[in-house]
C-alpha cells in the first residue's frame, strides 16, 4: 500500500498573542480533494489558524505538514503548494484585472507556457470576461472577490486556503463563489476555509470543525454533528457545545 | 531575479498614478511659467524706471536734477503743475513709483552753500520684492543727485583735489582665501556665485528625500491595509526580495520625480538669475574661483549623487518599517513624522546656519543624522573635501544596511502583521 500524505496536517497548534492565548491545542487534517470548514464567531482563532497554514504567521508551539512538508522547516516550498485569500482582501487598484493576474501568474509560474495556463484558468474562473481589461479601483466587491478566487486558485495548489470567502457578498456573488469552490475541490484541490455562515458551511464543507475562543469544540461531517447534538441544523449544534 | 523584476513592475505601476503624475507635471509648468514671468518683470526692472518731477524753482535746478536721475537710470516726466495732489493722482494713474518735488529757491541756496531738500513722493501699489526695489533705486538716485552737488561745493571751495580723492581718499584691493588658495575678487560675488549654484541641489534633496520617504510608507500600509501584503507573503517570493523591490520600485519613480523637479527649479532660477550664471560675467568669476580651487569636478558630483542616493535609500528602509508601523493608510503621515524631523533637522541647519561655528555637540548630531551628509556634501563639494564626503557615504551606507537588515528581520517575522502603532485613545 502506498503510503498518500495528507494535504493538510495540524498537530496540537498553540498561538499566543503577548499574554492573549488565540489558538489553544489544535490539530486536524484535510485529505485530498476534500474541503474543510473553520466554524465559529468573530475572534474564535479562525483567521489566526488559516494564517499560520498560510506561513505569515508563526505558531507558540505546534505542528503543521502541508502535503508531509512541515511548513516552518521548508517554507518557501511549501508556499508552492499552498495558495492564500485573506479574509476582505483588495488587489492592486492602479492595475487592470488581467495586469493582476499577469503579476501574480508571474511569480507562481516558472516559465511561459506555465503562465499561460494559470492565466487560462484564472480568466475563466473570474469569469470576468472583458472587465478584466478595466482597473481593479473601477471593480464592484463581488467583482474584486472572483478576481482573487481565480487568483488563489490558478496555480492549481495542493491546498486553497480561503478565509471567509463570501463575507459581505450579496446572495448572487456569493453563490456564485460557493459554486466555483465546490467544482474545484472535485479537481484534486484540497480546500480549507473558514466562516461564520452556519448555512455556508454545511453546503461547501466534506467536514469541519467548531471553534470558539481559540478552542475546537467539535468535529466531523454536519451530519454526524447534528445527530451527534440532536440538532436540526449547524446554528443549534454550535450554541448547544461552542458555549 | 525574475521575480524581483516582476516585483519592481508592479510597484512603479503602483505608484506612477495620474493622481501622482498629473500634479508633478502642472508643477514644472508652473515653476517654468513664473520663472518666465519673474524674468519679464526683471528685464521691465532693468530698463529706466519712472519718476515724476514737479519743479518749483528755476529751470536750471529742473535740468540738473533731470541730468543726474537719468545717469541714475531714471526715466524723468515733468508734471506742469504746482500741485502735488495732482501730481500724485497722475502718478498713480500712470503705475509711476516716486514723484520728486524741487522746492523754491533750491538752487539759490545751492550757491550759497546752504544744505537744501528735496521732497520725495513713493506712490506705493503693491508690495512685492521687485516693486520695493524701484524704491531703493530713487534712493540711490538721491544719493546720485547728494554726490553731484558735493562735488560741486568741493569743486569750488577745494579746487586742488579731485572730488572723488576727497570722499574716498583709502580704496581697497579684496582678495578671498580659501584653504592655501588666494584669488583678487570681491567675496560678495564669490558668495553670491557659489549661493545661487548650490540653492536649489539641497531643496531637490530635501523634496526627493521626504518624498520618496512617503512613498514607499505610503505603499507599504496600502497593502498592509488591503491585504495585498498577506497575499504576497504567502506567495512563493523571497521576503528580501519583496523588500529590495520595495525600495527599488520607489527608489526609481523617486529619481524621476526628482528630475521632472530639477527641470522645474531649473527653469525657474533660469527665469530668475536671467542665466547670468551662464553669461560672460558668470565666466568671469568662474575663472576666480578656479584660481581659488572652488571647482565641481565629475568626481565631485559622482560622489554628491552617490551620497543623495543613499540618502534616499536610508529614508526608503526607515520608511519601509515606518509602514509596517502603520495601521492604516490614513496614519502614515504621524507614523513618517519623526522621519521628516530628521530630515529636515540638518537641512535648516545646514542651509541656514553658519554650520561650522554651531556647538561641537549640535554638530556631531546633525553628523549622526544619515540625511546630513548629502546636504553637507554640496558645501564640501566646492572645495574638493572628498575624504569627508567618503566617510559621510560610508556611513549612511553602514546605517542602510542596519535598516534593510532590521526590515528584513520584522519581514519574516509576525511582526509584519502585528506591529502597529496605536494612535487611538486607550478606553
Amino acid at each position: 500500500m502506498i503510503f498518500m500524505p495528507k494535504a493538510l496536517e495540524v498537530k496540537n497548534l498553540h498561538k499566543n498573542y503577548g499574554s492573549l492565548q488565540a489558538v489553544e491545542d489544535v490539530s486536524f487534517d484535510i485529505n485530498e480533494n476534500e474541503i474543510f470548514a473553520l466554524v465559529g464567531p468573530n475572534g474564535a482563532g479562525k483567521s489566526t489558524i488559516l494564517k499560520i497554514v498560510a506561513t505569515i504567521l508563526s505558531p507558540t508551539s505546534g505542528e503543521v505538514f502541508i502535503n508531509g512538508e512541515n511548513i516552518h522547516h521548508n517554507a518557501d516550498h511549501v508556499r508552492r503548494m499552498i495558495s492564500y485569500l485573506p479574509e476582505e482582501a483588495g488587489a492592486y487598484k492602479n492595475l487592470t484585472g488581467l495586469g493582476y493576474l499577469k503579476f501574480m501568474a508571474d511569480i507562481y509560474a516558472d516559465n511561459a507556457s506555465q503562465k499561460k495556463e494559470y492565466l487560462e484558468f484564472a480568466e475563466e474562473i473570474s469569469d470576468l470576461k472583458g472587465r478584466l481589461k478595466s482597473k481593479i479601483a473601477t471593480y464592484s466587491k463581488g467583482m474584486t472577490r472572483k478576481l482573487l478566487l481565480a487568483r488563489t486558485v490558478m496555480s492549481r495548489p495542493k491546498l486553497a486556503i480561503l478565509d471567509e470567502p463570501t463575507s459581505g457578498l450579496d446572495v448572487m456573488n456569493g453563490y456564485e463563489i460557493r459554486t466555483v469552490i465546490k467544482k474545484l475541490a472535485k479537481t484534486g484541490m484540497a480546500v480549507l476555509l473558514s466562516s461564520h455562515n452556519m448555512l455556508e458551511v454545511e453546503y461547501l464543507s466534506d467536514r469541519l470543525a467548531l471553534i470558539n475562543k481559540g478552542v475546537i469544540k467539535a468535529s466531523g461531517t454536519a451530519k454526524e454533528l447534528k445527530a451527534q447534538n440532536q440538532a436540526e441544523n449547524l446554528e443549534e449544534v454550535f450554541m448547544k457545545i461552542a458555549l | 531575479m525574475k521575480k524581483f523584476i516582476v516585483l519592481v513592475k508592479k510597484e512603479v505601476k503602483e505608484l506612477l498614478t495620474i493622481q501622482m503624475i498629473l500634479p508633478l507635471i502642472i508643477m514644472v509648468i508652473l515653476f517654468g511659467f513664473i520663472g518666465q514671468i519673474i524674468s519679464k518683470e526683471t528685464e521691465k526692472f532693468a530698463a529706466p524706471q519712472p519718476i515724476l518731477l514737479i519743479n518749483q524753482d528755476a529751470p536750471d535746478s529742473l535740468a540738473i536734477v533731470s541730468d543726474v536721475l537719468k545717469k541714475n537710470n531714471l526715466a524723468v516726466s515733468v508734471f506742469n503743475q504746482t500741485d502735488i495732489t495732482a501730481a500724485i493722482a497722475e502718478a498713480q494713474s500712470k503705475r509711476i513709483p516716486a514723484l520728486l518735488v524741487i522746492p523754491e529757491k533750491f538752487s539759490q541756496g545751492l550757491n550759497n552753500f546752504q544744505p537744501q531738500e528735496l521732497s520725495i513722493y513713493k506712490i506705493v501699489q503693491n508690495f512685492s520684492l521687485l516693486a520695493s526695489a524701484k524704491y531703493n533705486m530713487v534712493d540711490q538716485a538721491m544719493k546720485g543727485i547728494n554726490s553731484y552737488f558735493s562735488d560741486e561745493w568741493i569743486k569750488e571751495k577745494v579746487s586742488s583735489i579731485e572730488p572723488a580723492n576727497l570722499k574716498n581718499p583709502i580704496g581697497a584691493k579684496e582678495f578671498v582665501n580659501i584653504n592655501d588658495k588666494t584669488a583678487e575678487v570681491p567675496f560678495s560675488l564669490v558668495m553670491g556665485f557659489i549661493q545661487k549654484q548650490t540653492t536649489f541641489i539641497p531643496i531637490v534633496l530635501f523634496l526627493v528625500i521626504i518624498m520618496a520617504a512617503q512613498m514607499v510608507a505610503m505603499a507599504v500600509a496600502n497593502e498592509k491595509e488591503n491585504k495585498t501584503f498577506e497575499i504576497l507573503l504567502s506567495s512563493p517570493v523571497n521576503r528580501k526580495t519583496i523588500i529590495f523591490a520595495k525600495l527599488v520600485g520607489a527608489g526609481i519613480v523617486a529619481l524621476l520625480f526628482a528630475a521632472t523637479y530639477m527641470i522645474g527649479f531649473g527653469s525657474y532660477m533660469n527665469g530668475v538669475t536671467g542665466g547670468a550664471l551662464s553669461g560672460s560675467a558668470g565666466a568671469g568669476i568662474a575663472s576666480s574661483l578656479q584660481a581659488l580651487g572652488v571647482v565641481v569636478t565629475p568626481i565631485g558630483y559622482a560622489l554628491l549623487g552617490l551620497s543623495l542616493f543613499l540618502g534616499v535609500l536610508v529614508a526608503l528602509a526607515i520608511a519601509i518599517i515606518l509602514g509596517i508601523l502603520a495601521d492604516s493608510v490614513k496614519s502614515v503621515q504621524a507614523v513618517t513624522t519623526p522621519l521628516m524631523i530628521l530630515i529636515l533637522l540638518p537641512y535648516f541647519l545646514i542651509t541656514f546656519t553658519d554650520f561650522g561655528a554651531l556647538a561641537p555637540g549640535v554638530k556631531w548630531l546633525i553628523y549622526a543624522i544619515p540625511f546630513s551628509h548629502p546636504f553637507l556634501a554640496v558645501g564640501k563639494l566646492m572645495v574638493q573635501d572628498y575624504a569627508f564626503i567618503g566617510g559621510g557615504i560610508i556611513y549612511q551606507l553602514l546605517i542602510f544596511l542596519f535598516f534593510v537588515f532590521l526590515a528584513a528581520k520584522i519581514f519574516s517575522s509576525d511582526k509584519i502583521l502585528t506591529l502597529k502603532l496605536n494612535f487611538k485613545r486607550k478606553k
